[in-house]
């Protein structure tokens, strides 16, 4: 049996096809990223060198760049603030060992199995000025006055858009709370009860404790996914009203594909994957077991 | 009668929920069957007649079939292949014995953090360079992006599996080969269905990548397609909302058959990615 599970040969032919397609799509590509954004190409004039100038120019004269950055910020908060309480309300709420709960769960989970182009076609639809469901309600309440265009005013677009996605979204980190809630020993929650603690005290003093890990998961999901948001600010606003939603990912789209700036393109994606890479790890080590 | 009313109060929230979720998805439900018209004098309330023009165009006119298609293939396809490939390096590096079993499952765990926008624009450029056909290079960026959590899924689940039925079946004189055949690949049952859901779902559900790599209308996913009536480009309304509620319902439906497989695979996936 060992001398079987030694064999070099049956091992490379297991390892071969994942390590081959793996390294092919994400380690290459990753150094040669690294090494174009030291380059400036159209792809159709030769590559020139430019070394950091990539850089320095996302941070110096880039302006677009630096509100990019601030509306991930703001895109990552709202997200965090619409979405991380209201669904820890929701999955205490939610398994109390009650009729339909599991119904109501699965229902709130469904839009997370959705394309996020599709639900996002569906609320620029909602939000539309003119056809949408937003403006009608308040007609039919008698405010035209504070009817508008949602996704194009831009004191409101950022917060339609993130309203949009936690729509999407808080059902499943409901539902990953909801994992972290059933593993808790039962034990525990009984024990509490017998001596006495009431709905809020087992919230706070038995629950919250040991959802930890789960809050750390659904947070690190929140941010890194904010990052990557890309097709609710393509189908909803494509970044508008000047660049008012305009975010990294989306950034990096037009400047690469749209504009033929493949260097700059690289560069910006990088520091996306950085930014990822350091917001992740300070979240891990922020709520670490101790 | 305390306890009367906060059941009340309960079953009243229940449903305000329920109603939170599908009150938008029937509002383009009901939407999709007006006419252009009719969506513009009346967004409110039922249709008069039931139009069908939207759905009738996306059809005919747009040919929807041809990007559902598109979509199941890449899916499918994808899928098939990343289960195939991480269940036989997951057994070669849970079962096997080798010095650097540990350097390639971190190696290929990597493959998690990086998000795969930093990896677009070489993809493209080497895609391009070689001249490989785009869906044939968006099937393989699909089922690398797919590997990393699919390793990881499977290796954690066949680190708590046990080595006896392998070692009974050595003894019996069963190969390796045999041994992964007919022993790990039923074993790891449930991983295949969380990596198959979760993969399906992401390829499905991806617009980012078809919209760089493919070029070739005939090549459209389903959100590609649905995603073009974005915009000021969407004035002719029962067909952009027929072509939305098409898009989703094949999730829909896989979600209803099957929720609870569903909801497992998803949450595993993100617990533990």
């Amino acid at each position: 049996m060992d001398r079987m599970l030694r064999d070099k040969k049956t091992i490379i032919l297991f390892m071969a096809p994942a390590i081959l397609i793996f390294t092919l799509v994400i380690p290459v590509p990753l150094a040669a990223s690294i090494g174009l954004s030291f380059f400036k190409w159209d792809l159709l004039s030769d590559a020139k060198f430019v070394g950091v100038k990539n850089f320095i120019r996302l941070f110096t004269s880039d302006r677009v760049f630096g509100t990019t950055v601030r509306n991930t910020f703001s895109y990552m908060l709202l997200s965090v603030l619409f979405q991380i309480p209201l669904a820890y309300c929701l999955s205490i709420f939610l398994t109390r060992g009650k009729r339909f709960e599991k119904l109501v769960r699965n229902t709130l989970f469904m839009p997370a199995v959705l394309s996020g182009t599709a639900v996002s076609l569906m609320f620029y639809f909602i939000y539309h000025p003119e056809v949408g469901l937003v403006n009608a309600v308040l007609k039919l309440m008698g405010k035209p006055e504070l009817t508008r265009f949602w996704l194009a005013d831009e004191n409101t677009a950022m917060v339609c858009v993130c309203l949009a996605v936690a729509w999407q979204f808080v059902g499943y980190h409901m539902l990953i709370y909801v994992t972290g809630i059933i593993a808790i020993p039962l034990d525990i929650i009984e024990a509490a009860k017998i001596d006495g603690a009431n709905v809020w005290q087992l919230a706070l003093r038995v629950i919250t404790p040991n959802m930890k890990p789960v809050l750390r998961v659904s947070l690190v999901l929140i941010m890194t996914s904010s990052f990557k948001s890309f097709d609710s600010i393509y189908v909803m606003t494509g970044g508008g009203p000047a660049h008012k939603t305009e975010v990294m990912a989306s950034y990096m789209y037009n400047k690469a594909f749209l504009n033929l700036k493949y260097g700059y393109g690289c560069a910006i994606g990088l520091m996306l994957f950085a930014m990822c890479l350091v917001v992740s790890l300070a979240i891990q080590k922020i709520l670490a077991d101790r | 009668m305390k306890k009367r009313i906060v059941n009340i109060i309960r079953y009243f929230i229940f449903l305000l929920l329920v109603s939170v979720i599908l009150f938008p998805l029937g509002f383009i439900l009901t939407a999709s069957f007006k006419s252009n018209t009719e969506i513009f004098n009346s967004p409110w309330g039922l249709p008069e007649e039931i139009s069908l023009k939207g759905y009738q165009a996306i059809i005919e006119t747009y040919n929807i079939g041809r990007n559902l298609t598109n979509s199941l293939l890449y899916s499918t396809g994808s899928c098939i292949v990343a289960i195939a490939a991480a269940s036989m390096a997951s057994y070669a590096i849970t079962r096997m014995r080798w010095r650097f079993s540990k350097a390639a499952l971190n190696y290929l765990l990597l493959g998690i953090m990086v998000p795969i926008h930093s990896l677009l624009v070489p993809l493209y450029i080497s895609v391009s360079k070689l001249g490989l056909p785009s869906p044939a290079a968006l099937l393989l960026i699909y089922i690398a992006g797919a590997i990393p959590t699919a390793v990881f899924i499977m290796t954690g689940f066949l680190e708590s599996v046990p080595y006896e039925l392998e070692e009974a079946a050595v003894i019996d004189g069963a190969s390796i080969k045999k041994c992964f055949f007919s022993i790990i690949l039923p074993l790891l049952k449930p991983s295949i269905a969380t990596v198959g859901i979760l993969t399906f779902m992401n390829v499905w559900n991806d617009l980012l990548m078809g919209l760089i790599f493919l070029k070739n209308q005939s090549h459209y996913t389903i959100q590609l397609f649905i995603a073009q009536f974005k915009g000021s480009h969407a004035t002719n309304y029962p067909v952009l909302l027929a072509s939305i509620i098409f898009s989703a319902i094949p999730m829909i439906i896989i979600y209803l058959v099957m929720s609870d497989r569903l909801i497992d695979g998803i949450t595993q996936g993100a617990v533990k990615g």
